[in-house]
């Protein structure tokens, strides 16, 4: 039973590092378009030709 | 642009038996318009641009995209304008709405027209490929935006706009670009708010367990003692970070002297963490961890839900601005074009709109004074009228409606919110601040339930405190603070409402609110629009008598029009072993002739039947009149120089309108007709739905029919259902706005109430899934309240003691629960309504 004073302490930290990488990717717009991303993804381009053809400026 | 194949003339290519795929946009092509010789057919000179465009630049996988997202997404004719958008290289543009990053790129967000699947995404974000200097496109496919970043050394603005613009997408500039920013942040603040209020409360639930678990079979007090400190310090960080918001608003309240709901709500948190510190710091009584943290989180989802919808009532305004071009072409004096901001635009310049197009001002139309030729104008965003309506030269027109045949030239009277679309636009600001804010009731209830229940358990402990001792007067107090645990109360609005708005929307009726709910089960009256809501809002054959023949003859000629009746005729006629008709010469707004297999066919009105020297024979006049009694429009056929048959047109009442009118009146709603069109054609859909004359108004402009809803509000809450724009600002004044099926796109966003499931017939399912809904709410209240009162008075007098009611307590939860989720149903209206 006193194992319970280790488990509940990391269920807890557990529990902050979820919070915290929820709140990262809000941060970082994950949660801005739920619709276009899962398109993009399947769109894929040709493979070849462009292949770093976001970064080019 | 008039020439755009829209889908009525697929539905005559199909008939014909010759289906013809467009080779862009995959509707069939139109008849007249394929070409036998050429490899790739076009629907219109659109769709012909992009696809030309589209190969040239290598971007032919678009199609092949295309085909795998058709199955979820709608297909249209791409819409080419053509428009120069030299208006977003100016500097004023510039400096409202791009920003230039330290690299020297400029970026920039608009909305975005035209987008319609998946296929649309990947072929605006490979531009960048091929147009230098543009940097970056991003779609944002549920908003309609784009994200645009390029390098303004090598590319202007206008440029980037005219290329999307050659592959059917038009780029809108947003009305409030620091706005958009504002919201943005805003919407992750509550995400972020709502994702740790949920973490906290589900975990410090967890840690609850584990303490009742305790009561059941004592555990060592060191244990206990670990188990109240988490929980304690979760509902400590719960109130301290997504909390906080509840304090800074009652602290906000406290100094401004002005009350909010939020006052009682801190009190009543403050007081749960107060005495769940001192009851840790005893060692004994409850800590409240569980129930501070889920109460914050509830309350927070409320607060979240009624702050987008005070959002989405926002832009929607913006909207309605947005219908009308933000650009304008203005004639010059030596006659060249120039493209303008409407800001830019003075009373008295001269401006010309292509067939089509949104008129950007009002203004007064021009042409020779006295010429008889008039334009139809698509008048459907200001009256909701189904039919084109002609005017002629010397005439105003308003901003928002469009030419249908021809293009115009205007001379501007007034532009941006000095036009009519602009007063309407004002009007659904102002009438939606009127209506009283959103209340929501867990709120409502459960401050000041917290306030009361705090309130009595000190007067427990003071009462007794002299009388049994200090120690077993607390144990009372502690004891009366759990049995009325507000959760059961705090459950039982919430949870009945949104059952009843899950059961709704599984029968097509979409309710944005709990608030809703109440406004509609308290509702008297009911004001339906006539156009689109009473009746189907789009023409159709409703009569036919004479020569089947020479009919079959009519629908074979109107193949070649894209007047409304032609359309009408075509759908309702099949006349397919006719070829196409020859020599077509059509008279606008009047009628149509021409020749199949050499026999003359004319259609039209009376006197297009006496402008092609037609023979009238008096049963045909005799039926026309008939027509005209009920309100539907004549249209005479005559077969080589005589009249041989009539059809009579019109727009037809839903067959579900009479029995739901008649099931509302039933309950003792007064049920009322607010209609766009003109009186006698309101009356005569009056007379054919059984309602009495007196309670039905026509010939209202969009201004008229808020005057209607606000009179009829003096009676008692009214309900306004209706489809279209121009009922917009009737149904933000209305208690409660309803927006049937196909309605204009603004229409359902302003809407408290979206019926999917096509006409008015949902409706008396909604209104008497929410009385039930209500009743469900007050009986759980009476249940919960019943239970804390009689909770309350047996931890009063001793006879509860903190063990005990810990295991009561869900008790009445469940109850509430139970009972919120069997009891609201949104399909006990009697069927026989729907038949």
């Amino acid at each position: 039973m006193s194992a319970i004073y280790l488990a509940l302490p990391v269920s807890l930290l557990i529990a902050i590092a979820a919070v915290f990488a929820f709140i990262w990717a809000a941060r970082r717009d994950q949660f801005e378009d739920l619709d276009t991303p899962p398109k993009r993804m399947l769109l894929d381009d040709e493979p070849s030709r462009h292949a770093h053809s976001g970064d080019r400026s | 642009m008039t020439s755009l194949a829209d889908p009525r003339r697929a539905i005559e290519a199909e008939r014909s038996g010759t289906r013809i795929e467009c080779a862009h946009c995959r509707l069939p092509v139109p008849a007249g318009l394929a070409d036998v010789a050429a490899e790739h057919q076009f629907c219109c000179e659109g769709c012909r641009a992009v696809w030309t465009t589209l190969h040239a630049c290598g971007l032919e996988r678009y199609y092949e995209l295309a085909a795998r997202e058709a199955e979820e997404s709608e297909t249209r004719p791409a819409q080419v304008t053509g428009r120069r958008y030299a208006h977003l290289d100016r500097p004023e543009f510039a400096a409202r709405h791009v920003r230039i990053d330290a690299d020297g790129r400029a970026g920039a967000e608009f909305r975005l027209d035209g987008l319609r699947c998946g296929a649309c995404v990947w072929l605006i974000e490979a531009l960048p490929r091929i147009v230098p200097g543009l940097l970056v496109l991003r779609v944002d496919l549920g908003r309609s935006a784009l994200h645009v970043e390029w390098d303004p050394d090598r590319i202007g603005l206008g440029s980037i706009a005219r290329r999307l613009d050659g592959l059917g997408y038009q780029l809108l500039p947003l009305a409030n670009p620091n706005e958009r920013e504002l919201d943005r942040l805003n919407d992750r603040r509550w995400l972020i708010r709502l994702g740790v209020a949920a973490a906290i409360a589900s975990n410090a639930m967890a840690v609850a367990f584990a303490i009742y678990g305790g009561i059941l079979a004592p555990m060592e007090l060191g244990y206990r003692l670990f188990f109240q400190w988490i929980a304690v310090l979760l509902a400590v960080l719960s109130l301290a970070w997504p909390g906080r918001v509840f304090f800074v608003n009652a602290w906000t309240a406290l100094r401004t002297r002005t009350p909010h709901m939020d006052l009682p709500v801190a009190v009543g948190l403050a007081a749960m963490l107060v005495s769940g510190l001192v009851n840790t710091m005893r060692g004994t009584g409850s800590i409240y961890g569980e129930s501070a943290t889920t109460l914050v989180f509830l309350l927070l989802v409320g607060r979240f839900v009624q702050y987008r919808q005070q959002r989405k009532a926002r832009q929607e305004i913006e909207l309605i601005t947005a219908l009308v071009p933000a650009v304008a072409r203005r004639l010059m004096a030596d006659g060249s074009i120039e493209e303008i901001p409407i800001d830019a635009l003075r009373s008295g310049d001269l401006v010309q709109v292509p067939a089509g197009e949104s008129v950007p001002c009002d203004g007064v139309l021009r042409g020779e004074a006295g010429s008889a030729r008039t334009t139809r104008f698509d008048l459907a965003l200001l009256t909701g009228e189904s039919m084109p309506v002609g005017v002629s030269a010397g005439e105003p027109v308003f901003a928002g409606t469009r030419p249908l045949d021809r293009p115009i030239e205007v001379e501007v009277t007034s532009t941006g919110a000095e036009t009519r679309a602009g007063r309407i636009a004002a009007l659904v600001a102002e009438a939606s601040s009127r209506r009283p804010p959103i209340v929501e009731l867990v709120n409502r209830i459960g401050g000041w339930f917290l306030a009361t229940v705090l309130l009595f358990a000190f007067g427990t402990a003071w009462f007794w405190w002299g009388r049994i001792g200090g120690e077993a007067a607390l144990e009372r107090a502690v004891a009366l603070l759990v049995v009325t645990c507000p959760c059961a109360l705090g459950l039982a609005t919430p949870l009945a409402i949104m059952s009843g708005i899950g059961k709704a929307a599984r029968r097509g009726i979409f309710i944005k609110g709990g608030d809703v709910l109440e406004r509609i089960a308290h509702a008297r009256s009911v004001v339906l629009d006539k156009t689109g809501t009473i009746t189907e809002g789009s023409v159709a054959l409703l009569e036919r008598h004479g020569d089947d023949q020479a009919i079959r003859l009519a629908a074979a000629l109107e193949r070649s029009s894209a007047h409304p009746i032609a359309t009408a005729l075509v759908a309702a006629i099949d006349a397919g072993e006719f070829p196409a008709a020859s020599d077509v010469t059509e008279r606008s707004g009047h009628g149509i002739a021409g020749s199949i297999l050499g026999r003359r066919v004319a259609v039209g009105s009376q006197r297009f039947m006496g402008e092609v020297d037609a023979v009238l024979p008096e049963w045909a006049m005799e039926c026309a009149r008939g027509a005209l009694t009920n309100v539907r429009s004549p249209v005479f056929v005559a077969v080589d120089g005589t009249v041989a048959a009539v059809v009579a047109v019109g727009d037809p009442i839903r067959p579900e309108a009479k029995g739901i009118i008649k099931a509302l009146r039933g309950r003792g709603h007064a049920v009322a007709m607010a209609s766009g069109d003109h009186p006698a054609v309101a009356r005569a859909v009056a007379r054919a739905v059984g309602l009495p004359e007196d309670c039905c108004a026509g010939g209202l402009t969009p201004e008229a029919k808020v005057d209607f809803v606000l009179e009829s509000r003096r009676a008692g809450p009214v309900i306004m259902v209706g489809d279209g724009v121009n009922d917009l600002a009737a149904m933000a004044a209305a208690d409660v706005g309803v927006a049937v099926r196909n309605g204009a796109q603004a229409a359902l966003a302003v809407a408290d109430v979206c019926l999917a499931a096509g006409g008015v017939r949902p409706l008396a399912d909604l209104v008497a899934g929410a009385r039930r809904t209500m009743t469900t709410i007050r009986l759980n209240l009476a249940i919960s309240i019943g239970y804390n009162a009689l909770g309350a008075t047996l931890a009063f007098a001793g006879l509860v003691n903190p063990l005990v009611a810990a295991i009561l307590m869900p008790v009445s939860g469940l109850t509430v629960t139970a009972i919120a989720l069997t009891m609201p149903r949104f399909d006990a209206a009697p069927r026989s309504v729907s038949r």
